[in-house]
Formats: structure tokens, C-alpha cells, sequence
């Protein structure tokens, strides 16, 4: 073509689509060459052979005694659990679906399915259980009318799709509205399927040869929680039409958050607490826990009034008014004391030395925050913060309360925040706020965590069984994640002192087995704490947990830090953000979103790794089956011993819950990446 | 313009003898200027020259270790009260835009003001408006920087500069990263700009818009400055034989 030749292409329309369908796709990718055609049989048939003799044949013999595990199912749950407490584990259950049941509605979850992909899923279903009752081993005519019926229920599927035409596309369904009926056929066979060859007396721990319902009081349960789930969904929609979906959401989140410390703390663990008595238990919260609150919150707002001046004019006033609260300290500690120790869990055993060097602790903090604070307002902030850090860590070391401890340190954290919030008046209002939620929170967890349960089970834990696997998850994962991603950020932090500590804590934790660590919480850190500390097991695990999996937390947000450009952090600085509202509004959302499949994995990996609480003495899922059930006497009409040795029931049994939970998780991950838009960027 | 900038305005940058070294090499090697209010500065000179180095010590993103610049009356040293006030008054542009891409267009421009000046929330929004409809994409406001070409978010990136109301603006290659056909819309904001009377420093390889807009412009070559002038006497008249061979490589 010669240079001075100018072309315009026509652009016709697009050929014809190329030929598709099952046929196409197979010769296209099964069998397109020899080689490849021979590597898909040998799999196929392998594939075949696995199903029919281990999964199919082995499942599916007449040795197999799963009815130690539908009889098992509330010492699966709930462990030993009183059973005329029951009600409360329901109550629970039902608190956690009441609040599914509203985000549902508040988040607007679920799209359309069309009839097509019901259809779809009915067929894959039908033709995989024919397929499968066919390949099987045993008796013939039962796989027979297995195979016919599943057949039918495919070719059904099949059929009505094509009879439906484009309609099945066209014709869709709320996927909420599919999981409700779903919900409803649970309970219908819940309520009417005869389970298993036995009837289970629990009273006088025998198993009759007789097909047994479901036990009554399991199906009054599900049923309340049922009609809770489809209440509170309703109730949701509801509200969304008089309030905003982001006033819900908010509620809902607030919701979330104390789900958890209040089930698990006062409905299940406080035995006095029941709809006659909702105060039950909790006498003390008035005489004690109420000042625990209003003391550090008025002295700590002022605190950090005072630490978040705007640029110190009159820090002359500041100074006076450190002062003087230092000087009111000194003949508060001891009235704060005695206060303190009228707590029924026991005296302090304070004396004078201890008022004296506490209250001379709190006035050299004052004193010396007061003359830094004096001088000028960015650097001092994050030099008070230090300063009472510092302080907060000698409270450690001295004999005093553990909830006195827990606040000065909160309070020191709070300090350290104070910089970012110094200027205007509205923010420092804000701040405060925040310091008093906070506050409450922690006053409410503490007084909660405090109060011996009367509860009578035997074992070390009230909680069992998959319950507390989910309590040891879900609070683990929870508190490790802020750990974790302050970790990170000390880790890349340019200040020598926090990376070195972070990196050793980092290092040292990745290179302990987890059981070590459970083994050190259980039996060794009691020589470490002061005097008077305990933990019971469950919060031992709980912060070996914590601990354990902030390490790996860590290094995952640490990729993630590592993958922001340094355009980020400079055009950041150049826009005069400080250190921490870079890292706070720009950094750490961009990191975060970044490992969201790594967050994922090490949820899931924790979720899993519950199970090796066994070792310190706590009843887990894992456990239940592999020592607790296998070991049970249970007899039947004939003499024997029921489920003794029914451990591969049970573990095959536990292994699809623990699949099912970890595939949920990691298939919502999938959501909220393509929700976030990862990788699209 | 040059006869304004000249005339009784105060200096509001002062360079003296800066050096900057990166570990053995030395990147500036004594520059020594100062620009006037309301003076558009245009720094060229070949790659590896200096030119950004100089620019970024300007708001402190590079740490200078000799000489002293004081900036609208401010010495830039390691106080960081100091840096972060002079860093809210100088504006900059980058090459690669640098667009927070978690946040909206109008977020971008907003989190500054609202965190660092403290601005309400719905000020710091109506000053964000007007900003981009200055610079033209009043309609992206809810858009992701993601979902804009080039050009658009480096006039983002202009706007949300101005939205801390900067009394410098830095520009440190503002158009090398877009494609040609985006270049002028860049160009326009930064000439209306300049006419508006923002001090500016303009690291830049578009001699076009040196010779249009620049009250003097700064020859850079081995960390220095070798040559420094008007634009009429810098294209026309180039006295040092290094401008003589960069001019005659690029014109």
C-alpha cells in the first residue's frame, strides 16, 4: 500500500455465533487430541470408582450407625449445656437471626433468580443423586426407585424449562423469597419425617428400635426461630419505608456489635436472668459498676478536653487546671479505693504505701503533661500520650484494680488519638463522645465478664460444642484484626522502637505452634500476671486466639501496606494530613482492600484452628465427636453399647458442618471483592 | 505579568545554596532563587538534571541537608508543626496525578479541607463544586478517579490542590503521563490559573506553554541552575552553550 493511500475500513456486522452446546464443549476440551481423550477417560472413570466405593459404598453401608450423630445433636451444639436452661440458648439463637432477619432487609441482600437457574438447580440435583443411586453398591431395587426417582424429578426440570421457553428466563424470583420457602420445607420435615431407627429416651438413656421425631422441644424451637426469622425480615422491610436504610444499617451494626458480649455473656453465662427478673444478677451494677463509669468518664472527658486544645494560647489555664486535678487525685485514691473494693469479688488489700505512690503517680503524670502540653500543641500531644502510657503500663505493676488498670490504659490509647482531634470545637465534642461510648462499652464488658456464672455444668467451660466454637471464632478474629493492622503499620512504621517490638512479636508468634501457645496461656502465663489475676479457660483460649492470629494479620495487611504507591503517601502529605489521617483515610482502606482473600483465609484458617483447644480442657465440636460421643454407653433394647466406636460417623459428620461454614465464608469473600471492586482499579 | 511581579512584591520563596544528596550522589549542588508573589516560575532542563528534586524540597517531600529555604516566611526544617502548615498552603500537582482511587472525585477533593482545615463538610462540597466546574467536570463529581480519562483527574488533581486554597501551587510534570490529545486541557487550566495570579513553579517540558505564561524560567542542568531568564530572552537569546544545546535538541 503505498503511503498516500488512505483506507477506510468498513466494519461489518459480527459473523454468526459459532455452534455451542455439551457435545461441542466436550469435543472441544475432553477429547481434542488422543492424548487428551485418553487423560479424560482414566479421570472420569477414576472419579466414578472413588465416588461408588469410598463416598457412595461407604456412607451409604448398613454398618454405618449415623444415629449417633442425630442423637448426639444437642451435645454437638451446645455441649453440656443445663437443659432446663435451654430456653436461653434459643433466646440466642433467635437474638442472632432477629438481627439477620433485619440486615437482610436493611442491606437489601439478595437479587432475582430466574426460574431457569431453579430449574437448572433442580436438574443437576435430580441427575446427580440417579446418577449416583445407580453407581452405588447394595441392594438393587432400592437404587432402582432412588435412580427412577431422581430421574424423574431431573427430566421434570428439564421438561419444564423447555416447555417454558424464554418465559424461564423472564420469570423470576426474590432470592430471599426462595430461602423462605426453603426455611419452611426445613421446619415441615423437621416436624413430620420420622429420623433414623431410633427413639432416643433420654431419661432413661435408652435407644428403641422405633423411627423417632425429632424431639419436641428441638421443634418448638426451630419453629420460634423460624417465625422470629420471617418477624424480623418483615419488621426490617417495614422500617425501611419510615427510616433512611443508612439510619437502619447504623442500628443494625450497633446491633451486631452487642449481639455478641450480650449473648454470650448475660444470656447464656448469667443464670440469674430471665424475663421475670431482667435485673437479675446484676444488683451490683448500681453500687459499684455505674461510678466504675461516671468517675473515669468526667475526669478522663476533661483530660482530653484539655489534651485536644487547639493551638495553646492559653495554656497557662491548661496548666493550672493539670494542676489542679492532680492535687484533687491525691484524697480521691483512697475514697476511689474503698469504693472499689467494696466489690462482692473481693478486697484489695490496699494500704497506705500503695495510695501514696499511686496518688503521686497520677500527680507526676498531671504535673508533667501539664508542662508539655504548656508549650506547644503537635508534638506534645503525642508526648502526653507517651507520658501517660507510661504511666498506665506502672498501674500494671502495682496492686490495683483490674478494671482500674483496663481504663487508664484505654484512657492512654485515647490520649495518644488526641492530636488528630485538637482544633475545632465539634470534633473535640466528637472525640469525647467517642471516649465515653467506649468507656461504656468497656465498664459493661467488665462487669458482664466479672459476674460469676451459677450456671452448674460439669467440665471447665458452660460453653461447648459448636457454640463455642463459633465464641471462640468470632471473638478471636474480632479482636485480632485491630492488633493485627496496628502491628502492620508498626511494622513499616519509621519509628525504630515500634518496628523492632512489632517485628519480634511478629516473628516470635509465626514461629510457635498454636497448641504451644494455648499450652503457655493454660499452664504458664498465671506465673507472669500480678497477683490475684485469673482467666478461666475460655478467655484463655479466647486471647491466645486473639494474640496468635494478630501475628498473621499482621503480615497480611503488611502486603497489603506494601502494595500502596508512594504517590499515595506523598500526595497525602502534600495535602498537610498528618501521619494518621493519612494512614487512617488513605492508606489502610486501600490496604485492606487489597488482602481481603488473605483475610479470608486466615478467618477461615482460624475458624478451623478452634479446634485444638481440646488441649487445655474445653469440650470443642472436633472434640465432641472424636472422644466424646465414640466413648458413649448409651444401651439399647438388645444390651449393647449404642455408639461405641461411631468415631468416623461423627467425623465425617463435623467435617461437612466445618465445610459448609468455611465455603459460606469464603464465597461471601467472593461478594465483597467484586462489591469493593478489586482489581478493578 | 513580569512587570507586576516585579514591581514591590515580597518574596515569597527563598532558596539559599541548597544541596540535596541521595546517598553518594549529590542531586542539587548549591540552587540559590526566590519567587515573588504572584510570579509564574518554569523550570526545564534535561532528565536527571535536579529540576524535580528542587521542586519537591520546595513542600519538603525531599529533605534537603545544606542551605536554607524559607517558604511565605517560614524556614523548612524538621519542626513538623511547620512542614504540615507549610504543606497546607503549597498546593501540588504530580506527574502521576495520584488520585486516591477508594474515594469519589468530590471526596478527593474535600478530605483535606475538611480534616486539615477543618471546613464543614457541606462548605468543603460547594467549594468542591465550584472548583471542578473552574476546571471543567462539574459532572464527574461522584465518579471514581478509576472511571476518568487523564486529563480529567489531573484537572481533579489541580482542583483538589485549590481546594486548601494554597498560596503556591507546585507542578511537577503535570502533563507527561497523558496522552497528546489531553495535554491542552491540562495547559488551559494551568493558564487561566496563572492569570488568576496563583504563584506558581512549573516543572515542564512544554516550551509552549513556558513562552505563553512564564514570567522567567530556570535552565537546570547537573543540580544547578546554569541559566535563568525571561522566556523572550531564554528562547531567543541563550547565553550558556548547555541551554544553546538542550534548546537546539527540543525546539
Amino acid at each position: 500500500m503505498s503511503t498516500d493511500e488512505f483506507v477506510v475500513h468498513e466494519h461489518e456486522v459480527a459473523p454468526e455465533k459459532p455452534p455451542q452446546g455439551p457435545w461441542v464443549w466436550a469435543r472441544e476440551n475432553l477429547f481434542s487430541s488422543a492424548f487428551n481423550a485418553v487423560l479424560s477417560i482414566l479421570f472420569i472413570v477414576a472419579i466414578v470408582l472413588f465416588v461408588r466405593q469410598l463416598v457412595l459404598g461407604w456412607v451409604l453401608d448398613d454398618g454405618r450407625r449415623f444415629e449417633a450423630v442425630w442423637t448426639n445433636m444437642r451435645l454437638y451444639m451446645v455441649q453440656a449445656y443445663p437443659a432446663d436452661q435451654m430456653v436461653r440458648v434459643w433466646v440466642a439463637v433467635s437474638t442472632v437471626v432477629a438481627l439477620a432477619g433485619v440486615s437482610l432487609a436493611a442491606y437489601r441482600v439478595g437479587g432475582q433468580m430466574s426460574a431457569r437457574t431453579l430449574l437448572r438447580i433442580g436438574m443437576g440435583v435430580g441427575g446427580a443423586a440417579a446418577f449416583g443411586a445407580l453407581i452405588a453398591t447394595g441392594d438393587l431395587g432400592t437404587r432402582l426407585v432412588v435412580a427412577v426417582v431422581a430421574g424423574g424429578v431431573a427430566f421434570a426440570c428439564f421438561g419444564v424449562n423447555r416447555a417454558l421457553g424464554e418465559r424461564a428466563k423472564t420469570t423470576t424470583f426474590h432470592t430471599v423469597a426462595v430461602f423462605g420457602a426453603a426455611i419452611v420445607g426445613a421446619i415441615v420435615v423437621l416436624w413430620t419425617v420420622p429420623f433414623g431407627r431410633f427413639t432416643f429416651d433420654s431419661v432413661e438413656r435408652v435407644a428403641r428400635h422405633e423411627p423417632g421425631v425429632v424431639s419436641e422441644t428441638t421443634r418448638i424451637g426451630w419453629l420460634a426461630v423460624a417465625v422470629v426469622a420471617f418477624a424480623s425480615y418483615f419488621a426490617g422491610r417495614a422500617l425501611m419505608r419510615v427510616m433512611s436504610g443508612k439510619a437502619l444499617r447504623g442500628v443494625v451494626m450497633v446491633g451486631w456489635v452487642l449481639s455478641l458480649p450480650t449473648i454470650v455473656l448475660i444470656i447464656l453465662r448469667d443464670p440469674d436472668w430471665n424475663l421475670e427478673n431482667p435485673m437479675g444478677g446484676f444488683d451490683f451494677l448500681a453500687s459499684t459498676d455505674v461510678w466504675m463509669f461516671i468517675g473515669p468518664a468526667a475526669v478522663g472527658s476533661l483530660f482530653m478536653f484539655l489534651a485536644s486544645w487547639p493551638p495553646v494560647g492559653n495554656s497557662q489555664g491548661m496548666y493550672g487546671t493539670l494542676l489542679l486535678l492532680g492535687a484533687l487525685a491525691v484524697p480521691a485514691t483512697p475514697f476511689i479505693m474503698e469504693l472499689i473494693s467494696d466489690r462482692p469479688d473481693g478486697g484489695l488489700g490496699v494500704d497506705a504505701n500503695d495510695v501514696i505512690l499511686i496518688g503521686g503517680l497520677v500527680v507526676a503524670l498531671f504535673i508533667a503533661v501539664g508542662v508539655v502540653l504548656s508549650r506547644e500543641v503537635t508534638e506534645p500531644g503525642k508526648a502526653a500520650a507517651a507520658i501517660v502510657m507510661i504511666g498506665a503500663l506502672m498501674l500494671w505493676a502495682t496492686p490495683f484494680l483490674m478494671r482500674g488498670r483496663l481504663i487508664v490504659t484505654i484512657a492512654a490509647l485515647f490520649v495518644v488519638g488526641a492530636p488528630a482531634f485538637a482544633g475545632d470545637k465539634r470534633s473535640r465534642v466528637r472525640y469525647i463522645g467517642l471516649w465515653i461510648g467506649t468507656l461504656a462499652a468497656l465498664v459493661f464488658f467488665l462487669a458482664a465478664i466479672d459476674t460469676p456464672t451459677t450456671l452448674s455444668f460439669p467440665g471447665k467451660s458452660f460453653l461447648g460444642g459448636l457454640a463455642l466454637t463459633f465464641v471462640l471464632a468470632l471473638t478471636s478474629i474480632t479482636l485480632s484484626f485491630p492488633i493485627g493492622v496496628l502491628m502492620a503499620l508498626g511494622r513499616t512504621s519509621s519509628m525504630p522502637i515500634f518496628r523492632v517490638m512489632s517485628t519480634v512479636y511478629i516473628e516470635l508468634v509465626r514461629g510457635i505452634p498454636f497448641i504451644t501457645v494455648l499450652i503457655f496461656f493454660d499452664l504458664i502465663l498465671v506465673l507472669f500476671l500480678p497477683a490475684g489475676l485469673e482467666f478461666d479457660s475460655v478467655t484463655l483460649a479466647i486471647l491466645a486466639g486473639t494474640l496468635f492470629s494478630a501475628a498473621y494479620l499482621a503480615e497480611n495487611v503488611r502486603g497489603g501496606l506494601q502494595s500502596i504507591p508512594n504517590g499515595q503517601y506523598e500526595a497525602s502529605k502534600a495535602m498537610g494530613l498528618s501521619t494518621l489521617q493519612s494512614t487512617v483515610f488513605i492508606v489502610l482502606p486501600q490496604a485492606l482492600r487489597a488482602v481481603i482473600p488473605a483475610l479470608v483465609g486466615q478467618t477461615i484458617a482460624i475458624f478451623k484452628d478452634t479446634s485444638l483447644v481440646a488441649i487445655i480442657g474445653l469440650f470443642d465440636f472436633l472434640f465432641i465427636a472424636d472422644k466424646v460421643i465414640p466413648a458413649q454407653t448409651v444401651v439399647n433394647e438388645a444390651g449393647q453399647v449404642a455408639f461405641l466406636g461411631t468415631k468416623l460417623e461423627n467425623i465425617l459428620f463435623i467435617s461437612v458442618v466445618y465445610w459448609i461454614f468455611t465455603f459460606s465464608f469464603s464465597r461471601a469473600s467472593l461478594r465483597i471483592e467484586k462489591k469493593v471492586g478489586l482489581g478493578e482499579r | 505579568m513580569s512587570a507586576v511581579a516585579d514591581n514591590g512584591k515580597r518574596d515569597i520563596i527563598v532558596c539559599e545554596d541548597v544541596k540535596k544528596w541521595f546517598g553518594d550522589f549529590q542531586a542539587l549542588k548549591g540552587v540559590t532563587t526566590s519567587v515573588k508573589e504572584q510570579e509564574v516560575v518554569v523550570v526545564i532542563g534535561p532528565s536527571g538534571s535536579g529540576k524535580s528534586t528542587f521542586i519537591r524540597t520546595i513542600n519538603r517531600l525531599e529533605v534537603h541537608q545544606e542551605g536554607t529555604i524559607i517558604v511565605d516566611g517560614i524556614e523548612l526544617t524538621n519542626d513538623l508543626k511547620n512542614i504540615e502548615q507549610i504543606r497546607s498552603e503549597v498546593g501540588m500537582v504530580f506527574q502521576q496525578f495520584n488520585l486516591f482511587p477508594h474515594l469519589t472525585v468530590m471526596q478527593n477533593i474535600t478530605l483535606a479541607p475538611i480534616w486539615v482545615r477543618k471546613k464543614p463538610k457541606d462548605e468543603a462540597e460547594a467549594t468542591a463544586m465550584s472548583l471542578l466546574e473552574r476546571v471543567g467536570i462539574p459532572e464527574q463529581a461522584d465518579k471514581y478517579p478509576g472511571q476518568l480519562s487523564g486529563g480529567q483527574q489531573q484537572r481533579v488533581a489541580i482542583a483538589r490542590s485549590l481546594a486548601m486554597e494554597p498560596k503556591i501551587m507546585l507542578f511537577d510534570e503535570p502533563t507527561s503521563a497523558l496522552d497528546p490529545e489531553m495535554i491542552k486541557e491540562v495547559l488551559d487550566v494551568m493558564k487561566e490559573l496563572a492569570r488568576s495570579g496563583m504563584t506558581m513553579i512549573v516543572v515542564t517540558h512544554e516550551m509552549g506553554f513556558a513562552r505563553e505564561v512564564a514570567d522567567r524560567v530556570l535552565f537546570f542542568d547537573y543540580g544547578l541552575i546554569v541559566e535563568e531568564g525571561t522566556p523572550e530572552h531564554f528562547f531567543t537569546n541563550p547565553q550558556h552553550d548547555r541551554t544553546k544545546l538542550f534548546l537546539s535538541q527540543i525546539l
